[in-house]
């Protein structure tokens, strides 16, 4: 610690946990509604308070948590909903991957703390202030992404309760129903960044729309599988292949 | 509990109750995985571009039947439905958000069906 930045101010605990809570303020313009929108959703398709609760206290990732919604009315069994919610959220160890050098001397509590709440929007404020706060302990580090974590979690537990008093009131003119795969493609659409991404979208969006008659989830499970060997055969074409950069502000859940 | 095995909607139970708690569970060791457990190594490459692009396939895998057909398992001709998946289409593309591809299509999806109503 000899060399510390002329600029940067040293971090206490304090300061770390307070930087974390207003570092994640402004993306819950974006979590509260799509907190909302989950709790309707889960209401709509006659999940009890408890579930939609569990679902969002407990899963706490958005787009598996549509998925299982989803899965679930079509009358998946639970190794199908299991299977299409681990895979869309693959992308946690990918964050996971990056957090890594950051946070891997903090103390075991402190990381699985950490891990227990890490989202797409917590990675990303997170990110960004251990890269201008270079200097910080790792416990701090732990301790920023944990409060913008726990922010985070409250507000969504909390939309998803109020979404859920709302959604049992909404009239079916709504068409709710149709909320859930429009917010997929919303979530799809920022993470298709060049060639392969595209190309993965491109032949999982026909696979499923071919397999569709398979019972539900077979199809997505076989289509995403030829999306993602389409987009590594593309990607295979250039060797210097730029390392994955998750975009994570774009997406949350 | 003192429910039926099927709720209104549906929805059973007991596929609820085995997937969620090992979806939480199996989403938090792919949330610990690097930072807790492994840390020291970097991951393969090629596995590292195949989890890049995870998400890219199963989001559209999941949302395309849905999107496309409509509760018969006919073509999707509702103009409401339509217009929303054109809005989506078209801002997400344009702006890279989210944010504004869920509020245009949604936006599209209840315009549209309140004027045809």
């Amino acid at each position: 610690m000899a060399q510390r930045r002329g600029a940067e101010k040293p971090v206490s605990m304090r300061s770390a946990i307070v930087a974390g809570l207003l570092g994640i303020l402004p993306t819950q313009a974006f979590v509260a509604p799509f907190g909302v929108l989950n709790g309707a959703i889960a209401a709509e398709a006659g999940l009890d308070l408890l579930q939609a609760m569990a679902l969002s206290g407990l899963v706490f990732a958005g787009a598996s948590q549509l998925s299982t919604i989803e899965l679930l009315s079509a009358g998946a069994p639970a190794v199908v909903i299991l299977a299409a919610g681990l895979a869309i959220n693959l992308r946690f160890t990918m964050y996971s991957a990056a957090l890594a050098p950051w946070l891997r001397s903090a103390p075991a509590p402190w990381r699985i703390g950490a891990a227990s709440v890490l989202v797409d929007n917590n990675f990303a404020v997170a990110v960004h202030w251990y890269r201008a706060h270079p200097s910080a302990a790792p416990r701090l580090r732990a301790a920023y992404f944990i409060a913008a974590g726990l922010l985070n979690w409250l507000v969504w537990i909390t939309a998803t309760w109020a979404g859920f008093a709302l959604g049992a009131t909404l009239p079916p003119e709504w068409k709710l129903e149709f909320a859930a795969p429009i917010a997929f493609l919303a979530m799809a659409l920022p993470l298709l960044r060049g060639r392969p991404a595209w190309t993965a979208a491109a032949v999982a969006t026909v696979g499923a729309a071919l397999l569709k008659d398979l019972p539900y989830g077979i199809g997505l499970l076989i289509a995403s599988a030829l999306g993602i060997g389409a987009a590594l055969l593309v990607d295979g074409a250039r060797p210097g292949a730029d390392e994955p950069a998750p975009d994570p502000e774009m997406t949350h859940g | 509990m003192d429910e039926p095995a099927l709720s209104a909607a549906g929805v059973s139970d007991l596929a609820f109750w085995i997937a969620v708690p090992a979806l939480a569970l199996g989403t938090f060791l792919l949330r610990y995985a690097l930072i807790g457990l492994i840390a020291d190594r970097p991951l393969p490459p090629t596995l590292a571009r195949a989890l890049e692009y995870v998400p890219a396939a199963v989001l559209p895998a999941l949302a395309a039947p849905l999107l496309l057909y409509d509760e018969t398992g006919a073509l999707q001709s509702d103009p409401a439905k339509l217009a929303a998946i054109a809005a989506t289409l078209a801002v997400g593309v344009a702006t890279r958000s989210l944010l504004w591809a869920l509020f245009a299509g949604l936006g599209a999806l209840w315009v549209i069906s309140a004027l045809l109503a």
